[in-house]
């Protein structure tokens, strides 16, 4: 049965997060940096997630190094000359199973 | 601690040069061997190399492909290194040393071990050494690995010596790399260009200071001549 719960939380990289589907959300860049979340979720199927942050590759061609299993949240821009870069979530599960070194 | 006449009067030939690898004992290259210290490319990695390629690194080598399999900064709180920072883990004292190893910050060490589950390092309990024996002597390691007290060495600078310098010299190490060892071990610069006056002083080197008399090394003002190898201004009868 749906359970409708909000989150309202800044987020830092490599933060957990425990949430459910994500019915609306919206995101702000605090200052400070970070990344605030806040969003409307379905409590009943929550999940853990790892808070990841992504810099945007220098050329447009280049993919976006983003793990297989790892959802795009938001992206904020970057200050100056910094890149822009991707929030990601990454399941939990990911790091139960951790492949070979680097 | 073994060396022969022979060995020092073939290093004197040398004069500083290092002898083939095939001549030398098998310390002297384990000596100017890199050593695994914490600290991004301060040495060899903490962790070994799985391609084992810092197995051959020596001391002034650039080590950054040694480093290749170390995840840096934020790299560490992605899925696939909780390996790496598991053994990294069992090898340092503390967040500070592991964030050194890594080039992260404490704060990126402490998530890491989070997410991958991994307990967080801790001190090590063990007292280091720290060429002290028992608090009350100073020791510093000879490059054949042998301890010894530095109460019979130079007061000033153990390193220059010559008794390391002459263990080093005769084993087949040439000055530059001497220079270079004992700049690790006493952990201060101590240059090619000292280590040459050194071995001067110590007639360890070709041109040293040799008298028709036979006489060995650099004579200083405060010495004294021996009978039979003096040379006078005029006869003495």
């Amino acid at each position: 049965m749906t359970e409708l719960r909000t989150v309202d939380r800044r987020l830092s990289n490599g933060d957990v997060l425990e949430i459910g589907p994500v019915k609306a959300s919206g995101v702000e860049q605090p200052r400070g940096g970070g990344l605030r979340l806040a969003a409307v979720h379905d409590a009943s199927a929550p999940e853990e997630y790892a808070v990841l942050t992504v810099r945007f590759p220098a050329d447009d061609a280049e993919a976006l190094d983003v793990p297989p299993e790892a959802q795009v949240l938001a992206v904020t821009t970057g200050t100056g000359a910094a890149r822009p870069q991707a929030w990601v979530l990454m399941p939990m599960s990911a790091y139960e199973t951790e492949g070979p070194d680097k | 601690m073994n060396f022969s006449s022979g060995n020092l009067l073939a290093a004197r030939k040398r004069n500083g040069e290092p002898a083939e690898e095939s001549e030398r004992p098998s310390w002297v290259r384990d000596a100017l061997a890199a050593e695994r210290k914490v600290g991004w490319l301060e040495g060899k990695p903490i962790v070994p190399n799985p391609d084992g390629s810092d197995d051959g690194l020596r001391i002034g080598d650039d080590p950054t492909e040694a480093y290749s399999h170390v995840p840096t900064g934020e790299e560490l709180l992605r899925p696939g290194a909780g390996s790496f920072l598991s053994k990294l883990r069992d090898r340092v004292d503390s967040l500070a040393e592991a964030a050194e190893e890594t080039k992260a910050d404490t704060e990126t060490i402490r998530r890491s071990c989070r997410l991958h589950g991994v307990e967080p390092p801790e001190p090590n309990d063990e007292v280091d050494s720290d060429g002290a024996d028992d608090g009350s002597e100073a020791f510093i390691r000879l490059p054949d690995g042998e301890r010894v007290s530095t109460a019979i060495l130079d007061s000033e600078e153990p390193y220059l010596d010559k008794l390391p310098l002459a263990i080093a010299l005769s084993a087949g190490m040439g000055v530059g790399e001497y220079a270079t060892w004992a700049s690790r071990e006493a952990d201060r610069p101590i240059t090619e260009h000292h280590v040459r006056d050194a071995c001067r002083a110590a007639n360890l080197l070709e041109g040293s200071g040799d008298s028709p008399g036979g006489r060995q090394g650099v004579a200083r003002e405060h010495e004294v001549a021996t009978a039979g190898e003096a040379e006078y201004d005029s006869e003495p009868w």
